[in-house]
């Protein structure tokens, strides 16, 4: 049975495993945390049809229930190297060998850290959160200020840390406009009489579903949207946020207390992976994230044969997206090995 | 003669056919991130001249592009030059870069 | 008459003294002139006559023009070299006049023509003079004047051969790129390679001929000797001497067309200098004349140059500045706008010019117009908030509203220290106008100033602490305020002092970057080591610190400098102030933000670590 190492336990790594596990290989799937399931588990519910992201998770977790799959939790891969014969062989941090045909990336990627985009104040300004700090309060189910107090009035910002060359990132991260209209919509349905503000650059509303959701936003829950990049946060004696931003629409600068600022923080390349990518010779793009061999027909296949890849550690993408992309990852690993065993038989 | 009854309306909207591309082309040269603008407003929100006036280089970038150039001509000489827009500008536009040479290309017309 | 003028000037040393009646002709002019066009005051000239001004004048000269002291600082091997051609032609022609002197039969024997000690050997050996035989037996026996302008030429050789490897081949000198030439520089610098082996060649041919000469002279001569005939030999004595002294008379006329002008300009630059002589605000004036031609385009500013070092700009720095201003050729944009103005080259300029001065300048004279109201919606604005009197005022500055961390670091720090403040800025800062000033338009920048001055004082404070030194050097100086100015760095070290701010100390490592505005511009340097001894463990790695530091690139000085050239000059920077990767500590939030950039490690502003370690 031919064998299949998968770094990263998220969304990607599980559909891929339980996919690549049902068309009869064998597969270990490494994931440095205690459980599977990655940054989802962090959030609350997901766009665009509000699930719950449990359901999720439960849904991955039991397709990699299989027999032929083999996972080992709280491990990294610290060294990988091909063998002659063009097979790989892996030390996990525990020091145990693993041996496999071919290798897939799911290492996933890494929320950007706030903290860089100084002038909006996170870790400085207690309440100044980001998207992933609200998600952990709804899960908490109350969203509260720092002070304790029911938030009236709540500031979103879109792009923070993406499409920003000052924080060295130029892409866009694709998933934070939908989520920041998502989670004004939770706001509004947790806390009836909140205000909300989205300020944003352009509002990408993409996929399936999330058109519908900004309507949502409009029609039921009159969140009010500002086309301004916000420029810097300073607090208030009672520990508000004053927010400074250009109303680009009526064309002049607009200035707003808040109670509670969130940040949509986007999406970096995981950089606990480079030395890991370096090793094998695998080539980034400029940006960081894994270079894929071609952008419309070689999406899971590294510039090193046998060495794949799978959801967000190539690019930005929303879980759907990561899953197909994992499906197809899974696919051509099956191509391609099945092709080799045809080989030999000739 | 008197002027009464009607009046005609002068026209509001922005001619592209006859509004003049110099300092648009005179900005590509000099100083070429002025092109890659995209209007988010960061610069004139944090503006320090912004805070006591209307002034906004966002809408002096598009003013420019559009021809405007009697609108631009006065309101670049609020800026005080002192840098906050060129730090926080997430596309890496120059913005100091491109007050100067506006107010260079003014100068030497 | 024909025959006792070609006793005294033999023909081949026509060459010689035309260039060198031109040279000094030059000279005098040149000094005339600059004098008479000092705008600061012709007569303060008249101070440098004063003893201990000469005193000091001469001292400089010595060190400076002859031994090049700080060249070698900079770099023992340029040094070297310029030591050797400076000093060592200097030695030679004071040997050469000794020597030529007891030939003449000693002391007392009156005026040497400026040739006859430098052709002495063609003199001393041809004995076409009615010179007594004992003097010549004399000078040859002993062979001590010999050896040592045998050993004095070897040296300038040596020099040389560093200048010809240098033009070819920069990196030996650990320099990345040497400076470009026009053609008088090229004509003139060729003919400063040929003067010393042609007299090594004149030299030791005249040497082989008639047998005499020192270890390096009479060696070569010797080989001559062997392989010539004599009497080819003795033919092709006058020949060299001849191209010795055309090559010798093209350099003296290349000189005040080359760079090499600044071996006149700079003992006159000096000694305006000790005169106390100050620069005024047009580069037409005597003393900004005489450090543009002053400026010997050694290539020091290039190599220091961070532009030129981290992005790909090297047509602007100072040595190119001042040629194209003394060649009247007119400055391009870039040439005008892309400088940080950091300070660097000024600070490691061997002549100590003030290229900073001089391309200010220039950026004034690029505006025609002046806008005398432009900053008209100002005071309106501002009237209403004059306040009750306090000690201290706080103003954080544009650059500080976006680090708020700064700004929440020093309210914290003012509270522990229980001060008596107002926060100045806290709702809209008026820019205090050096970056308007930086860009030549001054006229605007006044009324910032004015705006601001008034605000200050209308508070009633005693002292002002900012945040910013960009701030702070122009409040210090361009302001005239009737009250101190600190840095929040030297307050919080005068708390810390008066035992208003009780801090713990920690055993953090971290790694302090001198922002130029504060250790170039005012000098502060000693304050923030103080601080931050006094909470971490400080590791002083960078060897560019103090007035040497780095600019981070982020500098309000450009106005043309990309975004990514900016980072790229941070990068570079870091590699060198925060090798062992440790937290990089800094006093500006200019340096703080455009560091945080690129920096893998954290970067904190030294507020911000004192405000942390506060005593509860």
């Amino acid at each position: 049975m031919k064998k299949v190492l998968i770094i990263g336990g998220g969304v990607a790594g599980m559909e891929a495993a339980g996919q690549l596990a049902v068309l009869g290989y064998s597969v270990v799937l490494v994931e440095r945390k205690d459980v599977l399931g990655g940054h989802v588990r962090k959030w609350d519910r997901l766009f665009p049809n509000k699930r719950p992201s449990e359901e999720v998770v439960n849904h991955l977790l039991q397709k990699v229930q299989h027999p032929n799959v083999e996972i080992r939790l709280k491990r990294t891969v610290t060294d990988l190297r091909r063998n002659p014969n063009g097979s790989f062989l892996a030390i996990l941090s525990d020091q145990s060998p693993v041996s496999a045909d071919v290798v897939l990336f799911a290492t996933g990627y890494h929320l950007f850290d706030a903290y860089r985009k100084e002038e909006y104040g996170y870790g400085i300004y207690n309440n100044v959160i980001t998207s992933a700090d609200l998600e952990r309060m709804f899960k908490n189910g109350e969203v509260k200020t720092a002070e304790g107090k029911i938030p009236q009035r709540v500031g979103i910002v879109h792009c923070v840390g993406s499409r920003d060359t000052k924080c060295g990132n130029l892409y866009c991260s694709r998933v934070c406009c939908v989520t920041g209209v998502k989670q004004a919509i939770e706001l509004k349905e947790l806390i009836p009489n909140v205000e909300v503000f989205n300020f944003y650059m352009d509002l990408r509303m993409f996929g399936r579903g999330f058109e519908q959701l900004y309507l949502e936003a409009q029609q039921k829950h009159r969140v009010r949207f500002v086309r301004g990049r916000l420029s810097e946060a300073s607090e208030t004696q009672d520990h508000g946020i004053f927010l400074k931003v250009d109303d680009t629409l009526v064309g002049r600068p607009m200035k707003m207390t808040v109670d509670m600022l969130v940040l949509m923080v986007g999406f970096e390349p995981r950089k606990t992976t480079f030395p890991l990518l370096e090793s094998l010779g695998i080539e980034k793009n400029e940006d960081g994230f894994i270079k894929i061999r071609d952008c419309h027909f070689d999406e899971n296949r590294t510039n090193v044969d046998g060495i794949y890849v799978a959801g967000t550690c190539t690019s930005a993408k929303s879980i759907s997206e990561t899953i197909n992309d994992a499906c197809s990852a899974a696919l051509q690993i099956h191509r391609n090995l099945s092709a080799k065993v045809k080989d030999k038989r000739k | 003669m008197n002027q009464f009854g009607f009046s005609i309306n002068k026209d509001k909207s922005i001619d592209m056919d006859k509004t003049s591309q110099k300092l648009t082309q005179y900005l590509t040269t000099e100083e070429p991130s002025f092109n890659i603008c995209m209007s988010c407003g960061t610069c004139s929100a944090t503006c320090s001249a912004g805070n006591f006036t209307d002034f906004s280089l966002r809408r002096i970038n598009l003013l420019v592009l559009r021809g405007q150039l009697d609108e631009v001509r006065d309101e670049v000489n609020k800026c005080m030059l002192c840098g906050k827009c060129t730090l926080l500008c997430p596309r890496g536009v120059n913005t100091r870069g491109v007050i100067v040479a506006i107010k260079q290309y003014f100068d030497k017309l | 008459m024909y025959k006792y003028f070609l006793d005294i000037f033999p023909l081949f040393t026509i060459p010689f003294n035309v260039g060198l009646l031109f040279f000094i002709c030059t000279m005098i002019y040149k000094t005339l002139r600059w004098t008479m066009e000092i705008e600061d005051s012709q007569w303060k000239i008249l101070k440098g006559f004063l003893p201990q001004n000469i005193w000091a004048s001469v001292k400089e000269i010595c060190r400076e023009s002859l031994l090049h002291l700080r060249i070698f600082k900079q770099n023992l091997l340029l040094g070297y070299m310029h030591t050797s051609l400076a000093f060592g032609w200097f030695l030679l022609i004071v040997f050469g006049n000794i020597e030529a002197k007891i030939v003449r039969g000693g002391l007392g024997t009156g005026f040497e023509l400026p040739h006859y000690p430098i052709f002495l050997k063609y003199f001393a050996t041809e004995g076409s003079h009615s010179l007594p035989k004992t003097v010549i037996d004399f000078s040859i026996r002993t062979g001590f004047f010999d050896f040592m302008m045998d050993l004095l030429l070897l040296i300038i050789l040596s020099g040389c051969c560093l200048a010809y490897l240098k033009r070819f081949h920069s990196t030996t000198f650990g320099m990345k790129r040497t400076t470009k030439l026009r053609l008088g520089d090229k004509i003139t610098m060729g003919a400063l390679w040929c003067i010393f082996p042609a007299r090594l060649i004149a030299e030791s041919i005249t040497s082989g001929a008639y047998g005499t000469g020192s270890f390096l002279t009479g060696t070569l001569g010797n080989v001559f000797a062997q392989i010539i005939p004599q009497a080819y030999l003795l033919k092709s004595v006058a020949p060299f001497w001849w191209i010795y002294s055309i090559t010798l008379g093209i350099f003296f006329v290349g000189v005040p067309y080359s760079r090499y002008m600044h071996i006149l300009s700079e003992p006159v630059l000096i000694f305006m200098r000790n005169a106390g002589v100050k620069p005024s605000k047009k580069n037409s004036d005597g003393f900004s004349q005489a450090e543009i031609f002053s400026c010997s385009r050694c290539g020091i500013c290039v190599n220091n140059c961070q532009l030129a070092r981290a992005t790909e700009i090297r047509s602007m720095q100072p040595t190119y500045l001042n040629r194209e201003i003394r060649h009247h050729v007119p400055l391009s944009q870039e040439m005008l706008r892309t400088c940080l103005m950091c300070g660097r080259c000024n600070v490691t300029c061997p002549v100590k010019i003030d290229s900073i001065q001089t391309r200010a300048n220039e950026r004034r004279a690029m505006w025609s117009k002046h806008n005398e109201n432009c900053f008209a919606y100002l005071p309106k604005v501002l009237k209403e908030s004059a306040e009750n009197s306090v000690d201290v005022l706080y103003f954080a500055g544009c650059m500080t509203h976006l680090t708020p961390v700064i700004k929440n670091s020093m309210m914290k720090i003012m509270r522990a220290a229980d001060e008596n403040f107002q926060f100045l800025d806290e709702n809209g800062t008026i820019c205090c106008g050096r970056p308007l000033k930086l860009s030549g338009q001054e006229v605007e920048a006044e009324q910032l100033m004015a705006a601001n001055k008034e605000r200050i004082i209308n508070s009633g404070a005693k002292l002002l602490v900012t945040s910013c030194p960009i701030c702070y050097n122009t409040f210090k100086n361009e302001y005239n305020l009737p009250i101190e100015v600190v840095h929040h760095t030297e307050y919080i070290q005068r708390l810390i002092a008066e035992g208003k701010l009780q801090l713990t100390k920690t055993d953090e490592q971290v790694a302090y970057h001198d922002p130029c505005e504060l250790a170039r511009g005012t000098h502060v340097t000693v304050a923030p080591r103080e601080v931050l001894n006094a909470i971490a463990v400080l590791d002083e790695q960078a060897k560019q610190k103090g007035e040497k530091t780095l600019c981070c690139g982020g500098s309000l000085g450009s106005t043309r400098a990309t975004n990514e050239q900016r980072q790229n000059i941070a990068k570079a920077a870091l590699r060198h102030i925060n090798p062992d990767k440790h937290t990089l500590v800094t006093a500006c939030p200019m340096c703080k933000r455009t560091f945080a950039q690129v920096s893998d490690t954290k970067v904190v502003d030294i507020s911000e670590l004192v405000a942390k370690n506060i005593k509860e």
